[in-house]
């Protein structure tokens, strides 16, 4: 599970893991593998979400999606992005159908041609309907994707500035992200993920991730309601806001067959 | 003041050295402007146009590298890694934000029944069917002329940055130095590939290069060219030393304000140093002439200097801030660095006076310099001179009036207009491979047109797709057109694979829906790196055209766009407007919109500096008389321009004010000589050849001075300065032949007694 922005979802019921002498790179990877496990076994969840993008040159516009996510054992997931705006291409819906190893296919539903085409998985990390999102974001990103350094703790990004964080680094070990790796806030306590920072090549701060208004769900599990992604650059910065976050509606792994795409939902 | 400067030469020289030098530690603020937009004013329309374009679009920092086999064979598999190198290589350049080429380009087809939107080319190259991948990619339309030549046998890599401009000079040599780097790596690995640099960048970065150049041998050539003529004309090391000291101080002094006053320099104000070293040599001149002459019969150093400073102080006051005033008037440029060259020589040739009657003055007391009496051979030979001009002056001057008619007709043959590729001579790389990135893998010269559809989604209505198609079709069939980019290539391509690659669905969609729905499609198959956020903007309410056009001069380059517009204005509805800009639009403007401004500033100086002589000589009539020599040599300049170069760029608006406040120096220093004589009752004749032994033989030594430092302009490798120089040194020395031919014929002709 866990597309990046639903990775800033993420739960906790256990407390801290027991301090012990562990290297940097097992202290990042033992926080994160204690961040997915707060938030496994969701079991399915639908909400809708809205992105402001700014192009950071005066431009400025709105996309409206309804997603679907559907948790499966071990890193497997499914997950369905309907369009609602603009009114051009609403309708048009995005299945994305990740396996246990991690791999994934993704599916495009096209209304007024009636058809579901396959997108090629070249196009996971350039930008997601024009904003500072990639495709990836909105896709799995399983642990195993990555590499992890525990850098630092510090006290948290505001407006959460009475915590503790750790600072993790995330390097990606595939090539083509488009960022060559990611410094991670996550709040101690709860193992959320407050803010990241992702650098490129020359470790210059490309884009920065700040999630804010976190609420509890089913007392266990913890989701953001804004998430903003600004890119350091160009000034050019989106807004996600979720809205009518909803767990276990009962979806099944039948709603999220390629042949059922596009059957109105 | 004087005696004060004479008395304590000491103090004089420690308080010039300590302000000189307070001064010119400012030197270390200047900054480094590389942006080839530099050269337009912040109000110049089309300049205007283009950042309105830009905030709809995204601006393309663009380079361009075009991977050429020596055999033509692009798609082989060594071919293609490397060119799949160059384009993966963007992740880790700094800067960069996507590159497309070949290697990344996604192809929409179809296969079978399915729509496919992927990569053309496979991960794995050793297994795949190159030969049909080839073929495939010499049919896309909407490859050739781009990322592939239009006979297949070269790939372009375009690889798109996005800089903070904090540290433009820092930005663009960390880029430059990196993409360098990583050519070096292809190359050694395929020594069979030309790769050629292009872009908008890499002009950028030329520019800068030419800079350091420009710093490292113009100046040390122009310091040695003028310490040889100085020791030439003094024959004395210490008049030497002490006249270059002082004008080398001056330079210094002037970059030094400017850097404290946080100035950008480019290659075009940075001549500035060159020029204040030329022009304000005349003022150490005339001084250390009088001062020697004084010597010759006797004087002890502090009457000599006394009595030069009382001969030449007002005379060299008036023409500094002649001189000041021409180069001020450089203000009127529509070009920032030639307002800014302008200030900086104005203000150089007045710290270069100041020095001139306080520093050299006192080292005139402190190690009084032993001038050679070949002075007063040099006077012998303008003597001659004049009287031969005086006693052929009714054959001298019609023929001088005729000559000088013919060659101002050549005016007529200058063409405006700038090319950007041309701003460098044919030995800079950036040139060499500009060419031949136009001349085989796509144009470098386009106009861009963006088109307002309405509202949000609007670009998608049929309605006006087809609007774009026709403009488009109309556009391809224009002589001078290559090749017409936008976003329909890709709608009717993929209605084409959303059909079976049914050759007759190559069209525009039926529906906004479908159009819309396509491209999303097509953009969520887009690598990371890549967009279409230069085709459309971000509400898809306007579209961008992109029109690569051939090797075109300026006036052609407007009079094709004015074509266009017209075009749009009877095939279109009302409301549907195609707005033109780019920077080759912007280029081949700029040249005539300095002429016509500098027109007005030139016509301002003109007219002060008639009242200047008018007032200086006394007379009216000797005022406007004055006028003929300072002007005909300008028009004769750009008429001699027009019949062998041809080509007015934007540098050489300002040469006619340049020159005017030059040239009337030589002038002023006849005239007030003249004037005083014929005040004194001197008939015409005995006040000329009086006015000639008292200035004549500086004027030669001044004019050759301006003449030779001018044309050390010329070794630069940024063509707006070697115009400007060549030109300027051109109209110098026609200036010093009209002092001598027409000034004593017309003085013989009009001013009689």
């Amino acid at each position: 599970m866990k597309p990046l922005i639903l990775l800033a979802f993420c739960a906790g019921l256990l407390a801290a893991l027991p301090v012990r002498a562990e290297s940097p790179d097992e202290k990042g990877l033992a926080i994160v593998r204690d961040a997915e496990k707060r938030g496994e076994n969701f079991g399915d969840l639908r909400a809708d979400a809205e992105m402001i993008i700014r192009n950071g040159r005066g431009g400025e516009a709105r996309r409206a999606l309804k997603i679907a996510l559907l948790d499966l054992p071990g890193s497997a997931s499914r997950s369905l992005t309907m369009v609602d705006a603009p009114k051009d291409v609403k309708g048009t819906a995005l299945l994305t159908h990740t396996a246990a190893d991690s791999s994934d296919q993704q599916w495009i539903y096209l209304p007024a041609a009636g058809r579901t085409k396959r997108i090629a998985s070249s196009g996971r990390s350039g930008p997601f309907m024009g904003s500072e999102f990639s495709f990836d974001d909105f896709s799995a990103q399983t642990v195993e994707r990555y590499r992890f350094k525990w850098l630092r703790a510090e006290t948290c990004p505001a407006p959460l500035a009475a915590e503790q964080c750790d600072v993790i680094e995330r390097v990606p070990k595939e090539s083509g992200t488009g960022y060559a790796r990611q410094e991670v806030w996550m709040d101690q306590a709860q193992r959320r993920l407050l803010k990241a920072d992702y650098y490129d090549a020359q470790n210059q701060r490309i884009k920065t991730l700040m999630a804010e208004g976190y609420r509890q769900y089913e007392g266990r599990y913890w989701r953001a309601d804004r998430l903003t992604m600004s890119n350091a650059r160009s000034g050019a910065s989106t807004v996600l806001s979720w809205s009518n976050i909803r767990f276990r509606s009962g979806l099944k792994d039948a709603d999220f067959e390629v042949n059922r795409l596009g059957s109105a939902r | 003041m004087f005696d004060f400067v004479l008395g304590r030469p000491r103090r004089v020289i420690l308080l010039a050295l300590v302000l000189g030098l307070l001064c010119a530690a400012g030197i270390g603020g200047l900054r480094y402007n590389g942006d080839s937009r530099v050269f337009f004013a912040d109000d110049n329309p089309d300049l205007l146009a283009l950042q309105a374009l830009e905030q709809r679009f995204s601006r393309a920092d663009t380079l361009v590298m075009a991977v050429a086999p020596a055999d033509g064979q692009v798609f082989t598999v060594e071919r293609l890694r490397a060119i799949r190198q160059l384009t993966d290589a963007w992740s880790h350049l700094p800067y960069a934000k996507g590159a497309s080429s070949i290697s990344n380009y996604i192809e929409a087809r179809s296969d079978g029944d399915d729509l496919l939107a992927e990569p053309l080319l496979p991960d794995d190259l050793v297994g795949a069917d190159l030969a049909a991948i080839g073929q495939r990619a010499r049919a896309d339309e909407r490859l050739r002329g781009g990322l592939l030549s239009e006979r297949g046998d070269i790939a372009g890599v375009y690889i798109y940055f996005e800089l903070p401009r904090n540290d433009p000079e820092g930005e663009l040599s960390r880029i430059g130095d990196a993409v360098r780097a990583e050519v070096a790596k292809v190359q050694a690995a395929h020594p069979d590939l030309r790769i050629a640099l292009g872009g908008i960048l890499m002009f950028d970065e030329a520019m800068q290069q030419q800079l350091l150049r420009d710093t490292s041998t113009l100046y040390p050539l122009c310091f040695v060219v003028m310490t040889a003529l100085l020791y030439l004309f003094f024959r004395s090391a210490s008049a030497t030393f002490a006249t270059l000291s002082a004008m080398v101080l001056a330079v210094a002094m002037t970059f030094g304000l400017a850097g404290w006053a946080r100035l950008a320099i480019n290659p075009a104000s940075l001549t500035a140093g060159v020029i204040i070293l030329t022009i304000s040599i005349a003022d150490a001149v005339h001084l250390l002439t009088t001062f020697a002459a004084e010597r010759a019969v006797g004087a002890d150093p502090r009457a000599a200097m006394a009595a030069s400073l009382r001969v030449n102080g007002r005379t060299i006051f008036l023409t500094t801030m002649v001189n000041a005033l021409g180069f001020l008037s450089m203000n009127f440029s529509d070009s920032p660095p030639y307002r800014d060259l302008g200030n900086l020589v104005a203000l150089g040739t007045i710290l270069a006076w100041l020095l001139s009657i306080s520093f050299i003055a006192a080292w005139t007391q402190l190690a009084p310099p032993r001038v050679s009496p070949s002075a007063l051979r040099q006077v012998e030979i303008v003597k001659r001179l004049i009287e031969w001009v005086i006693t052929h002056r009714r054959r001298v001057l019609p023929l001088a009036l005729a000559l000088i008619t013919a060659l101002s007709a050549g005016i007529a043959l200058n063409r405006f207009g700038d090319n950007y590729v041309e701003f460098f001579s044919p030995r800079v790389q950036f040139r060499a491979d500009t060419e031949f990135i136009n001349e085989r893998l796509a144009g470098m010269q386009f106009i861009e047109y963006a088109v307002e559809a309405g509202g949000p989604g609007d670009v998608f209505e049929p309605a006006f797709l087809r609007h774009i198609e026709a403009y488009s079709d109309w556009l391809r069939q224009q002589p001078e057109v290559r090749r017409v980019a936008s976003l329909n290539d890709i709608s009717k391509r993929l209605n084409k694979a959303m059909h079976g690659d049914d050759p007759t669905q190559f069209r525009l969609p039926d529906s906004r829906e479908e159009a819309a729905q396509h491209l999303l499609f097509y953009e969520m198959s887009l690598p990371n790196g890549q967009d279409l956020t230069h085709l459309v903007d971000l509400d898809k309410s306007a579209i961008r055209l992109t029109v690569l056009l051939n090797t075109i001069s300026s006036s052609e380059l407007e009079a094709f766009d004015r074509r266009a517009q017209s075009w749009v204005a009877q095939n279109w509805p009302a409301d549907l407007k195609a707005r033109s800009s780019g920077m080759s639009a912007l280029f081949a403007k700029v040249a005539r919109s300095n002429f016509q401004s500098m027109s007005t500033g030139m016509l301002t100086s003109c007219a002060l500096i008639a009242a200047l002589l008018i007032w200086l000589s006394r007379s009216l009539k000797l005022g406007l008389i004055s006028l003929v020599p300072n002007l005909t040599p300008i028009l004769v300049g750009f008429g001699i321009w027009g019949l062998t170069v041809g080509k007015m760029g934007m540098s050489l608006a300002v040469v006619a004010s340049l020159t005017l406040g030059i040239v009337v120096d030589d002038t002023m220093h006849v005239f007030s000589h003249y004037g005083a004589a014929r005040r004194r009752g001197a008939t015409s004749l005995e006040a000329l050849r009086e006015a000639y032994a008292d200035v004549g033989a500086a004027l030669w030594v001044t004019s050759a001075t301006l003449v030779v430092g001018f044309a050390v302009l010329a070794w630069s490798n940024f063509m707006l300065t070697v115009h400007l120089g060549l030109l300027t040194s051109l109209i110098l020395a026609l200036a010093l032949i009209a002092e001598f031919v027409l000034t004593p014929t017309l003085l013989l002709w009009l001013d009689r007694d």
